[in-house]
């Protein structure tokens, strides 16, 4: 029988370094693990229409958040279409660069949002958004 | 000389789902609009066997379907009385014109935006929400409109080739 669900898991998202300095350029790690069994479609999908997975952090006063970096997709041929899936699977990480102008002390928090498309063997789900949040503690 | 696909075949592969008609009711009609605003009911095709078509942008297998629903289908069976209606599940018109363009798709195109015909169409599980169950599906309703045969998406057995829903069509025509 058909395993048949209504919903992608949560992606498991862990992020580094957990520490800035202030005036600091940091290079933001997140590390997305995407449950056994699925995948989501790539940053650069095979098809204009299909749901590139983004990821984004809310501007906040003291951060300058750029532009992502994401990891080359694997290529994935199905036996039912000509075109070349671009997927992600497992393990990921995609990079931000932030620049931290903030003199502050303390803790500085930042909510983010990634959204993605995912499939199993058997069956494609609805395009999701799922929002996490990131804190980032200053040095002295 | 290939067998026939009788709805036994495909129940055997969707058995997770209960759909909610049998094979022969008449089908439930529904007006939605087109892309030109038009608006279109099932009944409006009586006498012509309809393959109807319930899909979304975001779905793979949809658009490895689509150059063949188009050019297998559409192109091969319209003089022959097959009306080809798909029905796009709750997304912009944006989105479905990008569809329609990439494709060259000459075939009236419904917009659900609501979901409503795609929950009137949808199987019935606990936990399974319409818009995610009914995604792919495939009907083929007879010149009574009646509802001669139908498949919710099955990755093991799908054919982006449409050669099944040509065979099912041509079964239609037959009888």
């Amino acid at each position: 029988m058909i395993n048949i669900i209504n919903d992608f898991p949560p992606i498991a998202i862990d992020y580094q370094p957990h520490t800035v300095k202030a005036g600091q350029k940091v290079s933001l790690m997140f590390t997305l693990n995407i449950p056994d069994g699925f995948h989501i479609m790539a940053h650069k999908p095979a098809e204009e229409f299909l749901i590139p997975t983004q990821i984004s952090l809310d501007s906040i006063e003291g951060v300058i958040v750029g532009e992502p970096s994401y990891p080359a997709a694997k290529e994935e041929r199905v036996s039912w279409s000509e075109t070349v899936l671009l997927t992600y699977e497992g393990q990921i990480t995609i990079v931000v660069p932030i620049d931290v102008t903030t003199g502050a002390s303390g803790t500085l928090a930042l909510t983010g949002m990634l959204s993605f498309q995912g499939c199993t063997e058997n069956q494609c789900l609805p395009p999701k958004k799922q929002k996490f949040d990131i804190s980032l503690d200053f040095a002295p | 000389m290939e067998p026939e696909v009788t709805q036994t075949d495909l129940d055997d592969e969707v058995s997770v789902f209960e759909p909610p008609f049998n094979i022969g009711d008449k089908v439930l009609d529904f007006e939605l609009s087109d892309m030109t605003g038009r608006s279109i009911k099932v009944s409006d095709y009586q006498g012509k066997v309809v393959l109807l078509f319930f899909f979304a942008t975001w779905c793979p297998y949809c658009s490895a379907e689509a150059p063949y629903l188009e050019q297998e289908v559409w192109q091969k069976l319209k003089e022959r009385d097959v009306q080809v209606l798909a029905v796009d599940v709750k997304e912009n018109r944006e989105l479905v014109e990008k569809m329609i363009t990439r494709f060259n798709w000459s075939f009236p195109v419904l917009l659900d935006s609501e979901g409503a015909v795609a929950e009137k169409f949808a199987p019935h599980k606990e936990g399974l929400s319409p818009e995610v169950a009914i995604i792919n599906a495939h009907f083929v309703i007879d010149r009574q409109q009646r509802i001669r045969s139908f498949d919710y998406l099955n990755m093991e057995k799908f054919d982006a080739h449409a050669r099944r829903v040509v065979k099912l069509l041509e079964q239609a025509l037959a009888t």
